[in-house]
């Protein structure tokens, strides 16, 4: 769709009037992604001197994003470092990429399984994961956080295949089971990457799972 | 987007002064970002910042001389492979790989020893990206690894170097 320039400079005039003086997070945060989307060189130059005058760190993360994305439009497809599951991809929660230190997100979700034991399964699955956070005290960037799941899934399915077995069994369950219900919060928060990590596994491709 | 040098410098610039926020995580998120506009420039300053007191923001910046293929940074890097933190340990080796030197290999050939088994299989899977059949030998001993995640890594990587080499 061609787009009408007097209504594009409307919009990165209003989009930088929001990200300057509102006094919400949330809609600086918005103005700032809607701006990194616009692909527009005066965009880039209002979230760039933008950043220096943020002091929410979501909004400044957010406003980083923008940057790259306008900067280099490509720049998620060429990560060598591209997550083999999209860790952003659930909307659960409206978790997003980063979430605000000290933060807590939690998000309900119903599953229904057959007659199986889900409950064991997932404990068995959370425990996985509760390894992994003592296992890997400090927090880790979420780039270096994937190939770190994908040695300890690849260990676990040589390892103990069984044990493998079972987290794909669950991820099956995960995405059409028919019985119990549960809360996904109270398994999973979205306060670390673990637990997104978590989610993103049970919520990715799943043909592993047949 | 980045269409004259001097939007460039301004990116260049807000992204370098955000390595000094207060806070770790924007500070991440500023490494993260040079390392993947691939900023050259950036190079000094993610080098100043390399010993910063939060582990967060020492990995992103490990990460991002990885994306810049920093051989320059070489020398500050080395060390960290015997960081006590294993994730620094493990992001290291995978930048050592990234960037590719043979200069490297000494030093990654003594991390196969390492006592943690993602440190290790890192380290395979860098040296297979540095290609050198002179390392055939340490990874086919790798072979042998208590970890089979370093087994497959070690095997990839010799099938790598073989590749490379026909």
């Amino acid at each position: 769709m061609a787009r009408n320039p007097n209504t594009l400079k409307q919009a990165i005039e209003a989009l930088s009037q929001v990200l300057r003086e509102n006094i919400n997070p949330q809609a600086r945060a918005k103005a700032a992604e809607c701006l990194g989307e616009l692909a527009s060189a005066e965009a880039l130059t209002i979230l760039c001197e933008a950043l220096p005058q943020e002091r929410t760190p979501n909004v400044q993360i957010t406003i980083m994003d923008a940057i790259v994305t306008l900067a280099k439009p490509d720049s998620d497809k060429t990560m060598s470092e591209t997550p083999k599951y999209d860790l952003r991809g659930a909307n659960i929660g409206n978790f997003t990429e980063t979430i605000q230190s000290g933060g807590r997100q939690e998000a309900t979700q119903y599953i229904h399984t057959p007659g199986q034991d889900f409950d064991k399964l997932l404990a068995d699955y959370q425990k996985f994961f509760n390894d992994l956070q003592q296992k890997y005290p400090v927090q880790i960037p979420e780039a270096a956080l994937q190939p770190i799941l994908d040695a300890e899934l690849q260990e676990i399915q040589k390892t103990q295949p069984q044990r493998w077995q079972n987290f794909l069994n669950l991820k099956r369950l995960w995405n059409g089971g028919k019985k119990a219900t549960f809360k996904l919060g109270e398994h999973f928060t979205e306060e670390n990457l673990w637990g997104k990590a978590a989610i993103a596994f049970l919520e990715g491709v799943t043909e592993d799972a047949d | 987007m980045l269409q004259n040098l001097e939007q460039q410098q301004l990116v260049l610039n807000t992204l370098c002064q955000t390595l000094t926020d207060p806070e770790p995580q924007v500070r991440a998120k500023a490494a993260e970002s040079l390392g993947r506009l691939e900023l050259q420039a950036a190079l000094p300053n993610l080098l100043a910042q390399l010993n910063d007191p939060s582990p967060l923001v020492r990995l992103a910046i490990i990460h991002a001389l990885g994306k810049l293929r920093a051989a320059a940074a070489l020398p500050q890097l080395i060390p960290l492979l015997l960081d006590q933190t294993p994730e620094i340990r493990t992001a290291t080796a995978d930048t050592l790989g990234k960037i590719g030197s043979e200069h490297t290999i000494e030093y990654l050939l003594k991390t196969l020893n390492d006592s943690t088994p993602t440190v290790r299989a890192t380290a395979a899977q860098a040296l297979g990206e540095i290609g050198s059949e002179a390392t055939i030998p340490p990874l086919l001993q790798a072979f042998k690894d208590a970890s089979d995640t370093v087994r497959i890594h070690a095997i990839e990587s010799v099938s790598k170097i073989y590749a490379r080499e026909a």
